[in-house]
C-alpha cells in the first residue's frame, strides 16, 4: 500500500469521527493479530425515513485497495441482497463506484454511505444487477414491496 | 593505466581522488543493473555494494551481459561481480537478498552510502527505497525502461521532488460487467478467457460448494438461493466435464459458454438498447474434430479454424489435467494454455462484432509482455552514471549551484512531448507540497535498547512520545506503515496494555505518529513518521528509548480539497508495465441518468437515478474487478 492511501484513510477516519450522517456507523475491522485494518470497514446503512426500506440498517463492507484514492473502494452488501442494482454476490454497482465513470479520488466515505442509502429507495431499472428484485420491480411492484419489508425486518435497527 | 588517464582529464585529480573515496550502493542486478555496474566500474568508483534477490535466467542473456548461459540459476549479484573482475579496480560487495529485508538491510546500513542507484523493476522497492533515501538525506538515482522508452530521475531529499511526488500509473482494471457482459474490446475478451474462463476450468480449487446446505446465502428467499445455487452449479458443471475427461462432452462445453450465455444475456433486453447485440454462434459450427494442428500462430485465423482449435485444445488440457492433480496455471509459455485462451477469446470477440488478434498479439497482451531493450537500458544506465558526477559535484565545467540545477531524462515518446526529439531533460523541480512520502510527514529514527521490546508497552511509547513531542496522548494514533495496521487511535485502545514484541513493532518497523488535535483554524502538529531501530544506546543515557531532536511544525492539517485534488499530483511518463493497454470509455448511453456528486457534498445524492454499469444477471461475479497482473 502506498503512502498515499495509508494517510488518507486515516483521514477517512478522521472525518467520519468529526462528521457523519445520524444513524450511519462505519469503523475499521480488527485483523487476526488484534489491530485494526484500515483497508477493511465495516458500515451499517439506515433505511430512508419515510420509504419501504426505513425498518433496516443494511450492513456493508468496504474495501479500500492498495490504489486507493486513485482507484475506487470495493463496496458490499451481504450475497443475496433483494435490491434491482445489487449483483446476487452482493456488489453494488454504483456510477461513483466505478473507476471509469463517476469515481473521483475526492469522494469520501461519508458520500459514498449517503449514495447507497439513496440508491436503496430509488432502483435504477436501467441497470439491472439481478433478477428477482428487478422483475419484480417492473412487474409487480406488491411483490416487490412485500419482500423488501421482509428483508427491512431481518436487518432491523 | 589508460582508464585512469581519462576519467582523470573529465574530472581532474583532485576529483578522481574523491571518487576512489566514494562508496555507492546499486540495486538490481538485471538490465540497467548490469550496465550501471560496467558504468560504474569504468568511473573508478571507490565502492560499490551490489543488492539482488534473483537468480538468472534463460531470458535474460540477450541483454545482461555479464551473464552466460552457464551461469542460470545462479544468484545474479555475485554472479555479476565474478564476471566483472577482469576490468575491475573497485572494491566490489554483493549480497542476495530482498533491499526490504529489514535484517539484512536495516536502515543504518543504508546510512554507509553516499549514493543509491536504482535499477529496480518495480513500484514496491522503488518506493521503499525511495522512502530510506529520504529517512537518511542520501541522493538517490532513480531509473527505470520500458521497450524504448526510459527515464533516470535523480532525488536530492527535501530539495527536489521525490519518487512519490508525482502519481504513478497502476495496472488497468475493468469493471466485471464489462467483462462478463458487455465487452466491446479484444483485452476485454481475452481478460475473459484468461482470468474468468481458464481459471474457473483449469485452475479452480476443486468441490468448493460441497458444503452448500450450511452456507450463509444472506437470505432467506428460497427463490433466490435457488438462482445462486444455479449459477454456481453451471460453472461446477463444466469443471466436471474437464475433469472427467471425457472429450467427446466438448462440444456442451461450447454450446455453454457461447451459445447459452449469450442467449441469456440477449434476453436482459435493456442491454441492448444502446449497443450492438451479440450473435450466438450457430450449433452447426460447432465441431467434434478434435484434431490437434499447427497453425501460424501470427496470422489471423478464419472463426471456424478457432472453433475447430479451441475443441483439439480443450481435449489436450483435459487430459493433461489428469497427469497434473487438476490444476493447470495460466502461462504465456505454456503453448497450450495461450492457445485456449486465444482461441477462446476470438470466438467471445465474433460474437460481440470485435476484431480478433493473432495468437502472438494475445500473448503479448494476456503476458503482459514488454520488450526489453538493451540499447535503452544502456542509455538510461549512462545519465544515471553521467549524472551522479553531477550529483556528487565532481564534474567541475557541469558545476550546479543548487539541487534544482539538475537535470532529469526521459524519452520524448514516453512523454508524448515530441515527436522529433527522442530525450527531454527538464531541470528538477522541487518537492510537491502535497507529497505523501516528502512533505506530509516529518521524519526520524527511534532507537530502541534490544532488549526492550519485550517490556516496553504501546502505552509506554505513547506517552513517551507525547511527553517528547507535546501530543495529547487522548488524540494520538498511531499507525504501522510497514504492517499497515492501525495500531492506537481516540477510539482504539485494546492493544495499548500489550508489549512492542506482542503487536509485532520491531527493529526495522515503521511506525506513523499523529496527534489528530487541530485548533480553529484547522492547524495541527504534522504527522511523524519514526524508522525503529535498536542500537546500543550511549550508557551515559537514562531512557531506554532515545528519540530524534525534531522541532514539529505546526501546519494547515489536509483537508479533502487540496489534498485528495487529482491534479495535485500530475502525472510524468514514468514507465510501468501496464501502459500498453488502452481503454474504451464504452458509456455513450444518453437515456441514463448518471448520479453525479457535487464537489461539496451529500446533498447531490439527492439526485434521484442512478447509473450503474449494467450487467448479467445470470453471471455469477466472485470479484469486482478483475485485473490484469
Amino acid at each position: 500500500m502506498s503512502s498515499l492511501c495509508l494517510q488518507r484513510l486515516q483521514e477517512e477516519r478522521k472525518k467520519w469521527r468529526k462528521d457523519h450522517p445520524f444513524g450511519f456507523f462505519a469503523k475499521p475491522t480488527k485483523k487476526a493479530d488484534g489491530t485494526m485494518n484500515l483497508q477493511k470497514w465495516e458500515a451499517g446503512i439506515p433505511g430512508k425515513e419515510g420509504t419501504i426500506w426505513h425498518e433496516g440498517v443494511y450492513p456493508l463492507t468496504i474495501e479500500y485497495p492498495d490504489e486507493y484514492p486513485s482507484k475506487p473502494p470495493k463496496v458490499k452488501l451481504p450475497s443475496g441482497f433483494y435490491h434491482p442494482n445489487i449483483y446476487p454476490s452482493g456488489t453494488i454497482c454504483l456510477s461513483i463506484l466505478n473507476e471509469e465513470q463517476d469515481w473521483r479520488p475526492a469522494i469520501t466515505l461519508k458520500q459514498i454511505c449517503l449514495g447507497i442509502q439513496d440508491l436503496l429507495d430509488t432502483p435504477n431499472p436501467n441497470s439491472p444487477a439481478q433478477e428477482p428484485a428487478w422483475r419484480a420491480f417492473q412487474k409487480n411492484k406488491a411483490e416487490y414491496e412485500r419482500k423488501v419489508l421482509l428483508q427491512a425486518k431481518q436487518y432491523t435497527k | 593505466m589508460s582508464r585512469d588517464s581519462n576519467i582523470t582529464k573529465i574530472i581532474g585529480e583532485e576529483n578522481l581522488k574523491k571518487l576512489r573515496a566514494t562508496k555507492c550502493l546499486l540495486i538490481g542486478a538485471g538490465g540497467i543493473g548490469s550496465e550501471l555496474l560496467k558504468d560504474l566500474i569504468l568511473m573508478e568508483f571507490g565502492e560499490i555494494h551490489l543488492v539482488d534477490l534473483d537468480t538468472i535466467d534463460l531470458s535474460n542473456l540477450n541483454r545482461q551481459f555479464l551473464f552466460r548461459q552457464r551461469d542460470i540459476k545462479q544468484p545474479k549479484s555475485t554472479t555479476a561481480v565474478k564476471a566483472v573482475q577482469g576490468f575491475n579496480n573497485s572494491k566490489l560487495v554483493p549480497y542476495e537478498g530482498n533491499i526490504m529485508d529489514t535484517s539484512q538491510f536495516p536502515l543504518h546500513w543504508f546510512g554507509e552510502f553516499d549514493i543509491i542507484f536504482n535499477a529496480l523493476d518495480n513500484l514496491a522497492a522503488r518506493r521503499y527505497v525511495n522512502k530510506m533515501s529520504q529517512f537518511l538525506s542520501i541522493p538517490l538515482l532513480e531509473s527505470g525502461t520500458s521497450g524504448f522508452d526510459g527515464y533516470m530521475q535523480p532525488i536530492i531529499p527535501n530539495e527536489t521532488e521525490c519518487f512519490d511526488c508525482t502519481k504513478k500509473e497502476t495496472p488497468k482494471t475493468f469493471p466485471v460487467c464489462t467483462i462478463r457482459s458487455t465487452p466491446s474490446q479484444p483485452i476485454h475478451c481475452i481478460v475473459w478467457a484468461k482470468n474468468f474462463l481458464f481459471a474457473q476450468l483449469f485452475a479452480a480449487d476443486v468441490a468448493v460448494n460441497n458444503d452448500s446446505e450450511n452456507k450463509d446465502w444472506g437470505t432467506t428467499d428460497e427463490d433466490e438461493i435457488k438462482r445462486i445455487k444455479q449459477e454456481t452449479n453451471e460453472l461446477q458443471e463444466l469443471q466436471d466435464i474437464i475433469l472427467s475427461g471425457d472429450t467427446t462432452l466438448i462440444p456442451n462445453i461450447i454450446e455453454k459458454i457461447f451459445i447459452h450465455d449469450i442467449e441469456k444475456l440477449l434476453r436482459i433486453e435493456n442491454l441492448w438498447k444502446t449497443r450492438t447485440r451479440p450473435t450466438p454462434l450457430n450449433s452447426s459450427q460447432i465441431t467434434t474434430d478434435l484434431i490437434d494442428r499447427n497453425l501460424d500462430l501470427s496470422a489471423l485465423w478464419p472463426i471456424q479454424d478457432q472453433i475447430q482449435k479451441f475443441s483439439s485444445i480443450t481435449s489436450k488440457l483435459m487430459k493433461r489435467m489428469k497427469e497434473e492433480d487438476n490444476h493447470i496455471e495460466f502461462d504465456k509459455d505454456d503453448e497450450d494454455t495461450l492457445e485456449f485462451v486465444s482461441t477462446a477469446a476470438n470466438i467471445r470477440s465474433q460474437i460481440f462484432n470485435i476484431p480478433l488478434k493473432s495468437v502472438f498479439d494475445i500473448k503479448q497482451i494476456a503476458g503482459n509482455i514488454i520488450p526489453a531493450i538493451a540499447t535503452t537500458n544502456a542509455i538510461i544506465a549512462g545519465l544515471s552514471s553521467l549524472v551522479s558526477l553531477r550529483v556528487l559535484s565532481l564534474l567541475d565545467f557541469a558545476k550546479i549551484t543548487k539541487p534544482t540545477d539538475l537535470n532529469m531524462v526521459f524519452t520524448a515518446k514516453a512523454s508524448n512531448i515530441s515527436q522529433n526529439r527522442y530525450l527531454s531533460n527538464p531541470t528538477l523541480a522541487k518537492p510537491n507540497c502535497n507529497c505523501p512520502v516528502c512533505s506530509k510527514v516529518v521524519r526520524g529514527v527511534m532507537n530502541i535498547q534490544s532488549d526492550m521490546f519485550k517490556h516496553l508497552k504501546l502505552k509506554d511509547l505513547i506517552i513517551t512520545l507525547s511527553e517528547k513531542y507535546n501530543f495529547d496522548t487522548e488524540e494520538l494514533s498511531i499507525l504501522d506503515t510497514t504492517g499497515q495496521r492501525l495500531l492506537s487511535d481516540f477510539d482504539f485502545d485494546s492493544l495499548d496494555e500489550k508489549t512492542l514484541e506482542e503487536i509485532k513493532v520491531l527493529p526495522g518497523s515503521v511506525i506513523l505518529v499523529t496527534d489528530e488535535t487541530e485548533d480553529n483554524n484547522g492547524m495541527g502538529l504534522k504527522p511523524l513518521e519514526l524508522y525503529i531501530e535498536s542500537r546500543k544506546i550511549d550508557s551515559r543515557k537514562t531512557s531506554d528509548i532515545e528519540l530524534p531532536d525534531i522541532k514539529i511544525p505546526f501546519v494547515k492539517m489536509t483537508t479533502a480539497e487540496e489534498e485528495h485534488n487529482e491534479s495535485s499530483t500530475q502525472e510524468t511518463p514514468v514507465l510501468q508495465t501496464n501502459e500498453v493497454i488502452t481503454l474504451d470509455m464504452d458509456d455513450n448511453d444518453k437515456d441514463i441518468k448518471k448520479r453525479k456528486l457535487s464537489d461539496e457534498s451529500s446533498e447531490a445524492t439527492q439526485n434521484k437515478k442512478s447509473k450503474q454499469e449494467e450487467d448479467d444477471i445470470e453471471i455469477i461475479e466472485e470479484d469486482d474487478i478483475i485485473e490484469l497482473d
